[in-house]
């Protein structure tokens, strides 16, 4: 029976580049994804990016807000009609991992759009290289029930097994 | 451990709705998060506020808000603002979808277009401390269009006052606008261990 706030599925990505949620149950109102992940190299340009129940067509709108970065300062992007979600920044340097918190009302919802909201926050230890905070925000042009969730850097830079995990959990009743 | 509870929810029935009000809210909960997706009723508004007024309080000197957003409209490129006050008589939670029977946003293509809403409102039974409002609003948008609207944002906000929160009014207080049909929004009440 669902609960109000369950946790639904904690996944492990393994030394991998994107995570899945798939199959995901129906019986709750709202979806929360909360992520620690951190990189194995650097690489320096990642997006981290979000697709829903596999969606590859130019039906994602977005736009994102971050600040730090060191020279860069307030970086802002957006953009109308891309083939997935960009959640924002991904952390450039290894070692150092990131927190994110991903919200998406009314998943199951077959009559609106489906829009998500982001946190993100990431620091480079003490080199004052590189460490910021942000948030975004993703839609989805479609009228159907969100029934899978990939997250996924756009580098393709793979994660440290030991430190990423991401949980998702159902706020329902 | 903690626990959470759903104390009440509202779709609107009505093509337009002027405010969403969850009243009579228990104490006994720690904290309150609303979740859900609205839309602003109003024909080709933009960066319309989603605003809130508590305990039916509306003189200044009770709401404080600051909001940062980015937006990308009508083709003109991202920006971002930074908005505080202190003297309005509602609190600012962000900017929200917005428009009707404008083309590129609004329904469009079958699809009914809503922004998103989270917000958490702490300690707000607290009789000692003021209550601390975080909330994350995203805008509506369209995805291809000549002609578009996105935006999402960030805001915090404080109810100077240090009664318990009894009664919150979502509205469009700046405008008097009113929401659209099947707009949603979902209280829930948060125990701490």
């Amino acid at each position: 029976m669902a609960g109000a706030c369950d946790l639904l599925a904690t996944t492990d990505t393994g030394t991998g580049t994107s995570v899945t949620f798939g199959s995901i149950s129906q019986d709750y109102k709202h979806l929360e994804i909360q992520a620690v992940e951190q990189r194995s190299s650097s690489t320096y340009g990642n997006h981290f990016a979000i697709r829903f129940n596999g969606v590859t067509s130019s039906s994602y709108c977005d736009s994102y807000f971050t600040k730090g970065e060191n020279s860069t300062g307030n970086l802002i992007q957006s953009n109308v009609s891309q083939s997935y979600g960009v959640l924002g920044w991904d952390c450039f340097a290894a070692w150092k991992p990131m927190k994110r918190v991903i919200y998406l009302p009314n998943y199951t919802d077959t009559g609106i759009n489906k829009m998500c909201m982001s946190w993100y926050v990431w620091s480079d230890g003490n080199s004052s290289s590189y460490g910021a905070a942000g948030w975004s925000t993703v839609q989805i042009e479609t009228n159907d029930a969100i029934t899978s969730v990939t997250l996924y850097n756009t580098a393709g830079t793979s994660w440290d097994s030991d430190v990423t995990q991401f949980n998702l959990i159902g706020w329902g009743t | 451990m903690a626990t959470v509870e759903l104390i009440d929810s509202v779709k609107t029935t009505a093509s337009l709705t002027q405010y969403i009000t969850f009243d009579n809210i228990p104490s006994t909960y720690r904290d309150l998060t609303v979740w859900g997706q609205t839309r602003d009723g109003s024909q080709g508004s933009g960066f319309t506020y989603l605003t809130c007024r508590i305990n039916d309080h509306s003189s200044t000197g009770r709401y404080a808000s600051t909001i940062y957003y980015s937006y990308y409209s009508a083709g003109s490129h991202s920006s971002y603002r930074n908005l505080g006050s202190t003297s309005d008589t509602y609190m600012k939670l962000g900017r929200m979808a917005s428009g009707t029977s404008v083309p590129d946003w609004g329904t469009v293509g079958g699809v009914d277009v809503k922004g998103g809403i989270y917000v958490t409102f702490y300690n707000y039974a607290d009789t000692d401390s003021y209550t601390s409002i975080m909330a994350s609003i995203a805008g509506n948008q369209k995805a291809g269009a000549t002609i578009f609207q996105m935006m999402g944002g960030r805001s915090t906000c404080q109810y100077m006052h240090t009664e318990e929160i009894e009664k919150i009014e979502f509205g469009m207080h700046v405008d008097s606008h009113s929401f659209t049909k099947d707009s949603q929004l979902y209280l829930y009440g948060i125990n701490s261990a």
